[in-house]
């Protein structure tokens, strides 16, 4: 197996920045007209909670979250506040908010039951924000999805590879203490709610990754000036990790109802455990009743945490694109692709290569796969208007060239490898159907060839008309060659040739100019391999024949679409 | 290359002068450009030697070698049909045994048999007649892939000319 291509591992990248200063790292890109929102819009607000709980869990859930520790914005989440716009506000109009519905609540509530004490949020505003404790039900990442520390990382990517892009979509991984921790708390709103005599309405909550991906997804857009759109062919990938309750699922395993089991396997030497993805361990958790959870799970309510989250470094890539054309092949020592047997290189260079290389630096991309019609073998030269083919290129850190672009690097192919490789027609598919047309092509579609060959006779004017008698056509019988038979099974294929006309050269040699039917072995047709092609040119003429050079005069297959 | 060229190849015969006196001189010299051949003598049962093309992707081509009793001008042609009759399953390790003669013919080189001549089906002759071409035998994927140690019991055309005293 090949290692894996990339652009930065040949090119350097931009060099990263830090962030200078430690407060800037708590810059927040706000939203700052929705903080206005939130005042217009409270009786709405007010309306949407109240369709999912009580007034008196609604208390309960804004007292015992607060009790704990947990942001605002997770505070949201448990109210089901489905508006997502919302959570871009400030932690302060967040908490004022939180305070006026729990004022409103209450007013409604029977006033013995729960404690009227005035919550201390300015305990909670005036600490500053590094300070304050970390959120236990999203280890502060909803409450920093829209700060500088957070973005930065991406921010630093995206200027690194500087990729040439509009837009980008997001894919988010959340550590799977979250899960637990979640669960966790639910599950304690609701003893809270028992043990106050309350019912408790609380079964949904709005789901963590629903709030930050737009979250920060809009951050991203903001500093970046790029859009965040879901059909995007620009994707961000981050993975999000808490060392600190990565194992706390583990318990799951000791509840039977759960039906949750793990594996320890070897992979590369190593011991780890599988079973505990997230889809697993959701389901587990939604078998447990609240009874066991309690039991079984020490962090119930959940522990506070001394860490924050951390991330792995984001993967940006951009969807593959794909460049069409045609090419030709002068030359009778290089391969269409790299042709390597045993580490050994058994021709210098490929027409892949002589293309793909000098589009790599023009895409700038991780690398690139060449799809022909058809192929030819070293020792035949690709002449008249070309193979088609087209490029596969992988995420291409600059995915729209300019015309003038594609056609100067055109130029400097062909200038370069002069008579080697020439490069005609380079376009940009941008209709993804078409690249379909070339597949069937290779079996489909006549191909018209040009061969000099020798004979064990001398070539006279008889001998050229005894072949050119044929020359409106005629079948051939084919046993799979000898020479692909390691590789395909035998079976007799039988082929058309549409037309032949020879050319008498002298002494021994002529020339032949053949169209045949797609799939037919040329080679084997002018020496009969053996008897196996049948009938071989030497048993039209009544002699022995080989085939000294051969040549591909066209591949009759409308490409690049106009 | 002009665009003359790209429609009207031109090829240069210089080139193939060489090729063209060699060729001359024996006309089934061109197999040499796909195959190495080898020979197999049979020590056992006398003379019954044959040929092994080799080509490059490993795959042998067996056939009756010049000083195979079957080629030699006192031989009829019906010997063919009962020759052929008895290599009808040539088994792994290419030996095979004839039910009725319990006769056993060696291919020379161990392997599997990957096709056979089904040409002998309807032009017996060809045994015979175009031994070294169209009447070849069979087709062997060696066990080994390594022609060093696969045919390491064979000879060149050269030896082997030499062994049976053949011009």
């Amino acid at each position: 197996m090949l290692k894996k291509r990339l652009w930065e591992t040949d090119h350097d990248l931009s060099l990263p920045t830090r962030i200078s200063e430690e407060s800037d790292k708590w810059k927040r890109i706000r939203c700052d007209e929705v903080s206005q929102d939130i005042e217009n819009s409270y009786e709405d607000i007010i309306k949407q909670i109240s369709h999912y709980n009580n007034d008196e869990t609604t208390s309960i859930i804004i007292d015992t979250m607060l009790n704990s520790k947990c942001c605002a914005r997770c505070i949201l989440r448990f109210l089901n506040v489905h508006d997502y716009k919302m959570y871009s506000a400030s932690e302060e109009a967040l908490l004022k908010l939180i305070s006026r519905i729990r004022e409103d609540v209450l007013k409604s509530t029977d006033p013995k039951l729960i404690s009227s004490t005035e919550h201390s949020f300015t305990e909670i505003l005036s600490c500053k924000p590094q300070d304050k404790p970390i959120c236990i039900t999203c280890f502060d990442l909803l409450y920093q999805a829209d700060t500088i520390e957070c973005i930065w990382p991406i921010y630093q990517s995206i200027l690194a590879h500087n990729f040439d892009v509009k837009d980008f979509n997001l894919s988010v991984s959340l550590p799977t203490g979250i899960l637990v921790n979640n669960h966790s708390m639910i599950v304690w709103i609701r003893k809270m709610c028992n043990d106050l005599k309350v019912h408790c309405s609380l079964e949904t909550l709005v789901d963590l990754k629903e709030t930050f991906k737009p979250l920060l997804g809009w951050s991203i857009g903001k500093q970046t000036g790029l859009v965040y759109k879901g059909q995007s062919q620009f994707n961000i990938s981050i993975e999000y990790s808490h060392e600190e309750t990565q194992r706390n699922h583990m318990f799951l395993t000791k509840i039977p109802s759960a039906e949750f089991g793990m594996k320890k396997t070897r992979v590369k030497g190593k011991h780890i455990w599988t079973g505990d993805s997230r889809p697993n361990i959701s389901n587990a958790l939604q078998k447990v009743s609240d009874e066991e959870f309690l039991k079984m799970c020490k962090s119930c309510p959940p522990f506070s945490v001394k860490e924050r989250w951390k991330n792995k470094p984001p993967i940006l890539e951009h969807a593959t694109i794909y460049v069409g054309g045609r090419y030709n092949k002068f030359s009778r020592d290089i391969s269409q692709t790299p042709w390597i047997i045993n580490g050994i290189k058994l021709a210098p260079t490929s027409v892949s290569e002589c293309i793909g290389e000098k589009l790599r630096e023009l895409f700038r991309c991780d690398d690139y796969n060449i799809v022909p019609a058809g192929r030819e073998d070293s020792n035949v030269r690709m002449l008249g208007n070309g193979r088609p083919f087209f490029m596969e290129i992988i995420n291409p850190r600059n995915p729209f060239p300019s015309k003038e672009a594609l056609n100067d690097v055109q130029e400097e192919i062909n200038k370069e490898y002069t008579d080697l490789v020439r490069c005609q027609r380079l376009t940009m598919i941008t209709n993804k159907q078409d690249l379909s047309i070339i597949k069937e092509g290779e079996e489909t579609k006549t191909k018209t060839y040009s061969a000099l060959v020798w004979i064990s006779k001398k070539v006279t004017p008889e001998v050229i008309d005894e072949i050119n008698k044929f020359h409106d056509g005629f079948t051939i019988k084919q046993r799979t060659p000898i020479r692909v038979l390691q590789r395909r099974s035998p079976a007799v294929r039988t082929k058309k040739i549409h037309y032949i006309f020879a050319e008498q050269m002298e002494d021994n040699f002529l020339t032949l100019r053949m169209k045949t039917e797609a799939g037919t072995y040329i080679k084997e047709f002018i020496h009969g391999d053996l008897g196996r092609t049948v009938p071989s040119l030497g048993d039209m003429i009544g002699c022995h024949a080989d085939i000294l050079a051969l040549d591909v005069l066209e591949v009759d297959l409308e490409w690049p679409i106009q | 290359m002009n665009f003359n060229t790209l429609i009207n190849p031109v090829y240069d015969l210089k080139q193939f002068k060489n090729i063209n006196e060699a060729y001359k001189k024996n006309e089934l010299a061109y197999l040499e450009q796909y195959y190495s051949k080898y020979y197999f003598v049979n020590l056992k049962n006398s003379m019954e030697d044959l040929y092994i093309y080799q080509a490059p992707n490993k795959l042998c081509v067996i056939g009756l070698a010049p000083a195979h009793p079957l080629l030699q001008r006192s031989q009829d042609q019906s010997s063919s049909g009962h020759y052929l009759s008895n290599i009808q399953s040539i088994e792994y390790d290419a030996k095979v045994k004839s039910s009725i003669n319990k006769k056993s013919i060696k291919a020379g080189v161990a392997g599997w048999i990957i096709d056979t001549n089904t040409r002998f089906e309807h032009e017996k002759e060809l045994l015979q007649n175009k031994p070294f071409k169209e009447g070849y035998i069979a087709i062997i994927k060696p066990k080994q892939e390594n022609s060093d140690k696969s045919l390491s019991h064979c000879f060149s055309e050269d030896r082997y000319k030499l062994i049976r005293n053949l011009t």
